[in-house]
């Protein structure tokens, strides 16, 4: 059984399980309205006390709801990051800290490192397995966004090569990330440093924009990508005239080469970066990762927030679910009258069961459902904020996790609806109608 | 006290014999290419990955093609991020350069076994062999906690 279960596929797995949370509640239903037709009493009840009924359902859906937003938030954030990391294969960099190297290349959150030096990049470049070698070049920015030195192969990368205009052909040539508000022809001055840091007027050169990258779901897209030889020649770091055009971009003379705090490797096989990864793994040297392990390491630390997260969003279900089961208590009472002159009028105990069941499953299920689309706004909501102060593109769209959450919560309220149900039938009818 | 200390070193000298013949199965060598401290999960699933140090102490490349182990599929796999979950796909096989090492790690290069039939348990062993470009490799598999994520004795020098 164990073997069949694991055969299947994941789709099959969540259909299953899905299936399995909501087959309770209708095989209840079946065994509570055998028999009986209570749903114009119902729909009267419903009416009755419409307004007590509608704030409850509206309690129900948002309590449901922040669970489903808070955890498919979470997924969005872990796919958003992933999706940030998929260009960057293999990064070559000094020996330090693979988190704060993975920061500083993929999220561009720069800090001082060693550099590489020419000859260790040529090496890299030269490899028989590399195909792009992109030496990256920090410091300096317009307004707030980054100025980062590459090559013209990198930019085409990392927008799959869709750009609007062209890549650089000269030194002074940009290329702006998608949100950069520059258009193709603006010339910029950089100022040198980043943020608060950031002084006017140190350098002297201006580039010119000549492309603009389709969007790409990372903090590159408020980037503005120059020639890795235009941060070397306006921090002095070339020596003598800028290059001419015929000299920018690969392969570097070793002698010249400034040194670059991280090198983007991109090998055609996935086995290559394997390879990449041991051959320029040297002590003292360099460091060679992958930002995907780094990133999984740290969704590993994260497992346990999440989990965290996860039992919060259940025992707060939970919490729900009794709070829902009490309200009924309390509802009950707002027709305890009804519920004792139905009884007096002969109607047998199962059917009186039936209706309150019924009720209490209606504002359950119908708060659940709208419980699913508040987490579908909060979900989005909580996407635009944190896509707008991270730059990282999250998409929290609903899966199967919240379809189970929800679909368990359903069950186990359902199941449970029946102590109040019962709790009801036990008072005497003539305590009731004398309410 | 002095005669206590030789007593002492003599009992203990068993055991330190034990522990060496149990650090010798950490490394497997063959022609200068080391396997050093190879480890798996404990697990109740049909699968595992196997971790691995291959050290390149020779003069020549040598490639890892894959691995070995009885009634098993072993398969070398590497890993990748899909949609922000951990997915492993098949490589080819990957040279190992002349003084490099290659990890064979979580979030990286492993080898894939599936048909397990029994359980894995913490503490447990199993042998399987290496296929490289010289020829294959012994190597005892060592297995490690559930959420473990390296050898237990991993830094310690072979």
């Amino acid at each position: 059984m164990i073997d069949l279960w694991l055969a299947l596929p994941a789709w099959a797995q969540d259909l299953a399980i899905l299936l399995a949370l909501t087959i309770v509640p209708a095989i209840m239903a079946l065994l509570v309205l055998r028999g009986y037709a209570p749903g114009a009493l119902i729909r009267a009840v419903l009416r009755r006390f419409g307004w007590t009924n509608a704030a409850f359902v509206a309690l129900i859906a948002v309590s449901v709801g922040l669970g489903v937003g808070l955890i498919a938030q979470e997924r969005g954030l872990r796919q958003g990051t992933a999706q940030a990391a998929d260009k960057f294969d293999l990064i070559v960099a000094a020996p330090g800290s693979e988190m704060t190297m993975m920061l500083a290349s993929v999220f561009l959150q720069p800090s001082n490192v060693a550099l590489i030096d020419g000859p260790t990049y040529a090496e890299i470049a030269t490899h028989p397995q590399v195909r792009i070698a992109a030496p990256l070049a920090f410091g300096d920015s317009w307004e707030d966004a980054p100025v980062v030195g590459t090559t013209g192969e990198f930019a085409r990368h990392l927008s799959d090569d869709r750009i609007e205009g062209r890549t650089w052909q000269a030194w002074d040539e940009a290329v702006a990330g998608a949100f950069v508000p520059l258009a193709v022809g603006d010339r910029f001055l950089p100022a040198h440093g980043l943020g608060d840091a950031a002084e006017e007027g140190v350098h002297a050169d201006e580039a010119t924009i000549v492309g603009r990258m389709a969007p790409t779901g990372t903090p590159w897209d408020r980037a503005i990508l120059v020639p890795v030889e235009f941060v070397w020649v306006t921090h002095g770091l070339y020596g003598g005239m800028p290059p001419e055009p015929s000299e920018i971009g690969p392969p570097f003379d070793p002698e010249r080469f400034p040194g670059t705090p991280a090198v983007i490797v991109r090998a055609d096989e996935l086995w290559a970066n394997y390879a990449l990864r041991s051959e320029f793994t040297r002590e003292a040297e360099t460091m060679a990762f992958f930002p995907g392990a780094v990133l999984a390491g740290l969704y590993r630390v994260m497992g346990d927030v999440r989990q965290a997260m996860s039992i919060m969003a259940l025992v707060t279900q939970g919490l729900v679910a009794a709070s829902v089961l009490l309200g009924l208590v309390i509802l009950m009472r707002l027709f305890r009258r009804q519920v004792a002159l139905l009884r007096a009028l002969g109607a047998p105990g199962r059917f009186v069961l039936a209706v309150i069941w019924s009720y209490g499953a209606a504002l359950i299920a119908a708060g659940a459902v709208m419980g699913l689309g508040v987490g579908w706004v909060a979900a989005e909501l909580l996407s635009r904020i944190v896509t707008a102060r991270t730059d990282i593109l999250v998409v929290a769209r609903l899966g199967w996790p919240e379809l189970h959450l929800v679909a368990g919560f359903l069950c186990a309220a359902t199941v449970l609806l029946i102590v109040p149900a019962f709790t009801v039938l036990r008072q005497p009818v003539v305590k009731g109608l004398r309410a | 006290m002095r005669l206590a200390t030789i007593v002492l070193a003599a009992a203990l000298a068993p055991l330190a014999a034990t522990a060496e013949d149990g650090h010798d199965d950490h490394l497997a060598e063959l022609d200068g290419l080391r396997a050093v401290h190879a480890w798996t999960r404990a697990t109740d699933a049909t699968e595992t990955l196997i971790f691995v140090e291959i050290q390149n102490e020779g003069e020549v490349a040598v490639t890892l093609e894959g691995a070995h182990a009885d009634g098993l599929d072993a398969t070398l796999v590497g890993f990748r991020l899909q949609d922000g979950s951990p997915v492993y796909e098949p490589v080819d096989a990957v040279p190992v350069a002349p003084g490099r090492e290659l990890h064979l790690e979580p979030d990286g290069l492993a080898i894939r076994l599936t048909g397990l039939s029994t359980p894995l348990a913490e503490g447990e062993e199993m042998e399987m062999e290496l296929v490289t470009s010289l020829g294959e490799i012994e190597i005892h598999v060592e297995v490690e906690a559930a959420d473990a994520i390296a050898h237990s004795h991993a830094g310690h020098n072979h």
